[in-house]
């Protein structure tokens, strides 16, 4: 149990000091193989340098057995846009560019994401909670095994 | 093992050194990189946390307990030869060592993937982590063994517990790759934590190329001799450490 609690707690700790970190991409046009990226649980943003003309952003999930899940970002973008959003789950997510023809896009642009992952800082304060609760329940019981073995070696024998 | 635990681990080192190791490992954030790359990395980022570890339970297992008359008084209790209790000693460290880095590896497991891998798709991974992440195992059985030899046979040979602390420190913190890296004098593939980064990462690639790909790519990212020697460097020490230091003990005057 000790060992849980000092897991759930390094966890926490290692989610709330888990640094930001930014990644930026130059796409030729007509590329049809999309950015791929490992994200975790936290607000992230997409800012576009250079990009003629609009485009659709879309961001999907990538199935473990390599389909695209529904994107959650499905905007339309020119120069100059921030996108801002929450990725729901740790995973790989695919980033890609489209015209309105559905060609990729020629365009630059950086991804920016958050630290503080909002996953491991939950399973972290579960696990952390379900140590406590165990550390505390051992502790409990050893004291009252103890009480009673006092308590049977205090009493007088005839 | 239950023994050695017990009586050879001071609390709670172990604890701590779990924490710091939880908090190492959660604490990454590598947007832009491959997941193979972070098991290639893992054993270089906790390197200095199981040096320490293996040095203050190794240290306190053998030398300690050999100044504290701990071990002539158990292997005369258990009966069994000095040899063979070295042997169960050196063992049931590994073990304990083997345990605590296999925590981490798997915390770093669920962070580092996400998702459980489908293996149906796994040859058009890009970055094989599966792979990589069990052949980062492996190397780390070879590691842990190296420093459990290394701890035992300068515990068996000076018998002062400071002066074997010191001594296991000073080696092994100085060809520790955070140290050492660039130096003229220790190649970078016998570095502790950028030598075991070199294996996993050679290895790794070239048995996914040699699963997934033509046979000529597979060959033209086959290790390095370095690679080879930096693994048989780990190797051999082992072995030759772990029965020096079995005949140190045999050989030692322990009245």
């Amino acid at each position: 149990m000790l060992v849980l609690f000092v897991i759930g707690l390094g966890l926490v700790i290692g989610a709330q000091i888990t640094p930001g970190a930014t990644s930026t991409s130059s796409r030729p046009p007509n590329v049809s193989q999309p950015d791929i990226y490992f994200l975790i649980p936290t607000t992230a943003s997409i800012g576009i340098s250079t990009l003629n003309g609009t485009a659709s952003l879309i961001v999907s999930q990538i199935n473990g057995d390599l389909t695209s899940a529904p994107p959650i970002v499905n905007v339309s973008v020119v120069q100059k846009d921030i996108v801002t959003f929450v990725v729901p789950t740790r995973g790989y997510y695919s980033v890609e560019f489209l015209e309105r023809n559905g060609i990729p896009a020629a365009v630059t642009y950086s991804l920016t994401i958050g630290g503080q992952p909002f996953d491991a800082t939950l399973a972290g304060a579960i696990v952390l909670v379900v140590g406590l609760v165990g550390v505390t329940l051992t502790a409990v019981m050893d004291r009252r095994r103890s009480n009673t073995q006092n308590a049977r070696n205090d009493t007088p024998t005839h | 093992m239950r023994w050695t635990f017990k009586n050879d681990f001071v609390e709670p080192l172990p604890e701590l050194v779990l924490l710091l190791g939880v908090v190492e490992v959660g604490s990454h954030n590598f947007l832009g990189q491959g997941t193979a790359d972070q098991f290639s990395n893992l054993t270089w980022n906790l390197d200095v946390l199981i040096l320490i570890f293996v040095a203050i339970a190794g240290v306190m297992s053998y030398s300690l307990a050999l100044e504290k008359g701990q071990v002539v008084q158990q292997f005369l209790s258990l009966r069994i030869s000095r040899a063979k209790f070295a042997a169960l000693k050196w063992a049931s460290l590994f073990v304990i060592f083997v345990l605590f880095i296999l925590l981490l590896d798997f915390i770093a497991f669920f962070l580092y993937l996400g998702y459980f891998p489908t293996f149906g798709s796994y040859a058009r991974w890009a970055d094989a982590p599966a792979l990589s992440f069990l052949i980062m195992i492996g190397e780390q059985l070879v590691l842990l063994a190296f420093l459990n030899s290394l701890v035992m046979a300068i515990s068996f040979g000076i018998r002062r517990t400071t002066v074997s602390l010191l001594v296991f420190l000073a080696f092994t913190l100085f060809t520790a790759g955070y140290l050492s890296f660039g130096s003229a004098i220790i190649p970078e593939y016998l570095q502790l934590g950028y030598g075991d980064y070199l294996i996993v990462n050679s290895f790794s690639t070239y048995v996914f190329n040699m699963l997934y790909r033509p046979a000529a790519l597979a060959l033209a990212s086959a290790p390095d001799i370095t690679d080879y020697l930096a693994l048989a460097y780990r190797v051999i020490s082992a072995v030759v450490l772990f029965f020096a230091g079995l005949a140190l003990l045999v050989r030692a005057d322990l009245d």
